[in-house]
């Protein structure tokens, strides 16, 4: 990128100051940690001859305004692998008939914190990266980069479809076509709002770059935007056994991890814990900071990695009304990471409300459960939607 | 409650969803864990072939029917240390959906049959071990390694080869290491495309692969690699018949290769990749008869012992001469000599180059004779080729049996030796890539390096020679060569701003290839003799012309010099939300030489005959149009894609009179005489279309 940038080095925040007197300049890069592309710490790639130790490894990321958007830019260590001459899992179809921006490995999420407030706007991933923004960079816009960006949406809004469907239809009873419809046109609106799907991509030996419209970011590039970027490598079939068929169990587009070294998915190395989340590699510009933050989980009380932004000093954040705001010190920033409150947790038996409350009305029909008991349980898991 | 009301309450809960996290389950221990696919394909086109749903070079390629295959997968996680898995699966048959359920007679064919097979199963251990991350058991791709040594399988399926794959790491996952024991194939792998002599004394159990493999990570910026592979093809000892005191075994053949590799890449101006292959060969004295057309004319090795190495360098200049402006630069060589029998066969890219042309790949023998009743002419893909450029493997049994024409053919590039470069950059929003390509051969010689043809060792399997158009792709030998190729290639891609963007993408291709094939004066009479092997198939006109008119008498006349260009442009667009639709246009044109209408393949046997249909004459110009149409659609759960094709061309055939000589024609003057047959003097017309479409679901 033909920048004057302001750059984020590993354990040196100086960005701010370069900044500071480069006001006007125009764009920003942040390095992160080579050889980092291990997620948690026990991550280990595919056992397939398309990936290797450093695929994944983002090194670098930036961003540059256009008069009409934003180009962003990843750079990995190793140069990204095209579909060109690879077939896909099922039938002898050519990969860069389904994965046509030139890459098919990974997905790229890039979660902007947009008004620099704390706990305003979003604090998710999307589905299948089990973790979750830290609520002082709670984003307002998510950049997916994936190798099927029309797909991906789609697939994404019918998660959101089937969700709400389901929740509806839990609390009434039932689900007419005239809301089924309100539901879709809403879930449309609202992805379209919060989600965008960069089809303008360049792919360069280890650079991407793509492109995002001012049209969806709302407005036009500030350098005080703070960035949570994760990789994940990216499963570009529709391998339903991979990213789920219910709403409970749906990832994006993307290949999880489980133990051993499995072909279709990501591994574990040994003794690795098997509940951490599915990203390779997390922004960070401070040694080890990544494996901590993405190990500080825990799958009984549901609390999720919490994910910071980048860069960590370029928080300016406008009081919102009621709200104060004093940016603190790295160190105290990465203590209350490490400390984050736990989000509310998954129903631990990953079925449906539904399921889960015509499982307590057979309960309750055969005596199981008393009618108190009966109420009591009924509201909690409706408190759940 | 109005509309409007509950359309804000519904999208409050759709902000509500958006901010609710998940966790992923992991699998519990003992959960059978199912899944499957079903892939529908069906295919049209004007050749009326029903040989099978796809190409294959000894049943036949098809391009009519319809069907559907269906598999069953199931894992365990049968506790925190093991794992099982396997795969039922049907294949295509032939049937075409006519037999109508029932057992009509065709079913005894067993590619008529349906039935379901385990296709594989698998055991892994996790046992926790410091030294062991894990163990797999059972079948497996294989594509841990690399092309070179024991490469990714696809035969049939993906996981037909079986054995057993120990994996561990060190220094922080620094080090990793993986062995592995694969039973060696019997199907192929190993002279002969056999891994016995068909004898009594046959034994298939102890016939293995070794492989191990070290990657070292020394720093983040550098990886270091070796990897080492032994097959081994093992027979009971023929002198010893008695079992009461154990039987030896002699060993039929065995097949070694060392592989040294090591990679910089710091982000800096230049990144480095090297390999460095190192193979050897032994092969029992009376597995091959040593004759060019003998018993192992057949066959994935060469017929004696060899020993030879392959080299790859890459140099990756990033930005060095201009902001957005890379070069790639490789250099290589694949000596002819090496060997390696479970090199990958297909789906891999060895080099950098994109080679050739996939649609002048092997469409044998539409242009002289296009005769419905030849087997051997349907085994070709047909007159459309393959889509795209080849792929490059170091086999010597590239495969591209049971493919559909939208995929890239392989091909092998034993004996490839030169350099690569491959600019890219951006021009506006243009991306530009080029590839210059100069490859000399290490199969240039004459009878092979000996006083004689006769005394080859190499293989020449279907082909008669190994390149271009009518050439075949997996035989880089032939007895007398002396060839060059260069390759240009500009390619140019842009997502046009109309409506929900407009992929446009051109491309201009240049091959030049020419083969100077006999260069020594004193071997004619070797080289061209009549050709006594073929004597039962040879053209009876031919033959009974006079001498001196069917005589090879200079070096000149047998020379090949071939100029190839293609044209092509697409457009893609996103028609909908759930469908895609690309475009595509292609104009090929080949203005061939091929010696002179007296000039045959060296050493040529039964292929001659059009009964064979191996062979064709092809001297003239080439044209080629070809417009598809590809369609994918897409719903969440299934995946629909087409392509339909039109291929409408010509081949102009000329002749050339060898030194002295005349052209001569038949009686009424309408074709010319050639040891390959009478060929017609008139423009060859040639018409075709095919379709392919499918649907595949993954549950």
């Amino acid at each position: 990128m033909q920048l004057l940038r302001r750059v984020v080095r590993p354990g040196i925040f100086i960005g701010l100051l370069v900044c500071d007197v480069c006001l006007g300049a125009t764009g920003i890069e942040i390095e992160d940690v080579r050889g980092d592309d291990v997620g948690a710490g026990g991550i280990v790639y595919p056992d397939r001859d398309d990936f290797a130790p450093g695929d994944l490894d983002l090194v670098s990321f930036a961003a540059e305004p256009a008069t009409d958007g934003v180009w962003f830019e990843a750079s990995f260590a190793n140069p990204i692998r095209s579909p060109r001459g690879r077939v896909v899992g099922l039938g002898p179809e050519p990969v860069d008939r389904y994965a046509r921006l030139g890459f098919y490995t990974f997905n790229l999420d890039i979660y902007i914190d947009q008004d620099g407030i704390v706990g305003s706007g979003n604090t998710a991933t999307v589905p299948g990266r089990q973790a979750a923004v830290d609520t002082r960079y709670a984003w307002e816009k998510a950049v997916i980069l994936t190798p099927r960006p029309t797909e991906a949406r789609t697939l994404l809004e019918g998660y959101f479809e089937r969700t709400l469907e389901e929740q509806k239809r839990a609390v009434e009873g039932r689900v007419s076509a005239e809301e089924l419809a309100a539901i879709r046109a809403s879930v449309k609106a609202r992805v379209g709002d919060a989600f965008y799907f960069p089809s303008d991509v360049r792919v360069q030996k280890q650079t991407i770059r793509f492109f995002v419209p001012a049209s969806y970011l709302g407005a036009g590039f500030n350098e005080s935007w703070r960035y949570v970027v994760l990789v994940t490598g990216a499963e570009i079939e529709q391998n339903m056994h991979l990213i789920g068929k219910s709403s409970q169990g749906f990832t994006l587009m993307m290949m999880p991890v489980s133990v051993g070294r499995p072909r279709d998915r990501f591994g574990l190395q040994r003794d690795a814990d098997g509940g951490q989340p599915p990203i390779v590699d997390l922004l960070t510009p401070e040694p080890g900071l990544q494996q901590r933050i993405l190990s500080n989980y825990n799958i009984v009380t549901g609390q999720l990695a919490t994910l910071p932004g980048v860069p960590s000093k370029a928080i300016k954040p406008e009081p919102g009304p009621g709200r104060t705001f004093t940016p603190s010190p790295r160190e105290s920033d990465i203590d209350d990471l490490l400390n984050a409150s736990p989000v509310p947790a998954q129903q631990s038996s990953g079925r449906s409300i539904a399921e889960r409350l015509r499982n307590l009305n057979q309960l309750k029909n055969e005596g199981l459960v008393s009618d108190e008991e009966y109420k009591q349980l009924r509201e909690k898991i409706l408190s759940e939607i | 409650m109005s509309s409007r009301i509950r359309t804000s309450r519904i999208a409050a809960a759709v902000g509500s969803a958006l901010m609710l996290p998940s966790l992923g389950s992991a699998a519990e221990i003992g959960e059978m864990r199912w899944s499957g696919s079903v892939y529908a394909k069906f295919l049209d086109g004007n050749r009326r072939l029903e040989n099978g749903l796809y190409g294959n070079s000894e049943q036949g390629n098809g391009d009519q029917g319809q069907g559907i295959e269906f598999e069953l997968l199931f894992e365990n996680q049968v506790s925190k240390q093991v794992e099982i898995g396997g795969r039922l699966s049907s294949r295509f048959n032939k049937n075409y959906w006519s037999n109508f359920g029932g057992f009509g007679a065709q079913e005894e064919d067993e590619l008529s049959a349906q039935y379901m097979k385990m296709r594989g199963a698998w055991a892994r251990l996790t046992p926790g071990y410091e030294w062991l991350d894990s163990a797999h058991i059972g079948s497996h791709d294989f594509g841990l390694f690399d092309a070179f040594t024991m490469g990714k399988y696809r035969y049939i399926d993906r996981d037909n080869a079986s054995g057993i794959i120990l994996q561990g790491s060190a220094q922080d996952d620094k080090l990793r290491w993986d062995l592995a024991r694969q039973s060696l194939p019997r199907l192929f792998a190993g002279p002969r495309f056999r891994t016995d002599n068909g004898d009594s004394f046959a034994l298939q159990a102890q016939d293995s692969a070794w492989a191990g493999q070290i990657k070292y990570a020394y720093t983040p910026e550098m990886n270091l690699g070796v990897i080492l592979e032994h097959i081994s093809d093992n027979e009971v000892e023929s002198t010893e018949d008695d079992t009461r005191d154990g039987q030896s075994t002699s060993n039929r053949y065995n097949n070694t290769v060392l592989g040294l590799k090591g990679d910089y890449s710091a982000g800096g101006p230049v990144d480095v990749r090297a390999a460095v292959y190192r193979s050897e060969i032994n092969i029992r004295d009376n597995v091959c008869d040593g004759s060019l057309n003998g018993n192992c004319r057949f066959s994935p090795t060469v017929q004696d012992d060899a020993t030879d190495t392959a080299v790859t360098l890459d140099l990756d200049f990033n930005d060095t001469f201009a902001e957005g402006l890379t070069f790639n630069v490789q250099l290589f060589r694949i000596g002819a000599d090496f060997q390696s029998v479970l090199a990958t066969r297909r789906e891999a890219d060895v080099l950098r180059t994109e080679g050739r042309e996939g649609s002048w790949g092997w469409s044998r023998p539409d242009y002289n004779f296009g005769n419905r009743a030849n087997a051997n002419s349907q085994a070709g893909i047909g007159y459309g080729g393959w889509n795209g450029t080849a792929q490059q493997v170091v086999s010597l049994m590239a495969d591209n049996d049971f493919t559909d024409f939208d995929e890239t053919m392989a091909e092998s590039v034993i004996g490839w030796q030169g350099i690569t470069i491959v600019p890219k950059w951006m021009l506006g929003d243009w991306e530009w890539s080029a590839e210059y390509s100069y490859i000399d051969f290490d199969t240039n010689w004459q009878a092979c390096g000996k006083a004689t043809k006769a005394e080859c060792i190499y293989n020449r399997q279907d082909g008669i020679h190994s390149w271009g158009l009518g050439g075949d792709f997996r035989s880089p030998y032939a007895p007398y060569q002396e060839k060059t190729l260069q390759i240009f290639a500009l390619h140019a891609a842009k997502a046009l701003d109309i409506g929900t963007g407009l992929d446009v993408s051109a491309r201009f291709k240049y091959i030049h290839d020419e083969d100077d094939r006999l260069t020594d004066n004193s071997k004619l009479a070797d080289a061209y003799d009549g050709y006594p092997d073929a004597a039962f198939a040879l053209n009876l006109d031919w033959l009974a012309l006079p001498g001196a008119q069917t005589a090879v008498t200079s070096v000149k006349d047998d020379d090949r010099e071939a100029d190839y260009y293609t044209l092509g442009a697409s457009a893609g667009y996103q028609v909908t939300r759930d469908l895609y639709g690309r475009v595509v246009y292609e104009y090929q044109y080949v203005d061939l030489v091929d010696g002179t209408t007296n000039v045959a393949p060296v050493g040529m046997g039964f292929e001659v005959s059009n009964d064979f249909g191996y062979a064709e004459y092809l001297t003239g110009t080439h044209r080629k149009h070809k417009i598809a149409f590809q369609l994918s659609y897409f719903l969440s759960g299934v995946e629909i894609g087409a392509d339909i094709q039109w291929l409408i061309g010509t081949y102009d055939p000329e002749f050339r009179a060898g030194s002295g000589q005349t052209v001569q024609r038949t009686a009424d003057g309408s074709a010319v005489i050639t040891p390959l047959g009478n060929i017609e003097v008139d423009e060859v017309d040639l018409k075709h279309y095919r379709m392919k479409a499918f649907m595949k679901v993954k549950f």
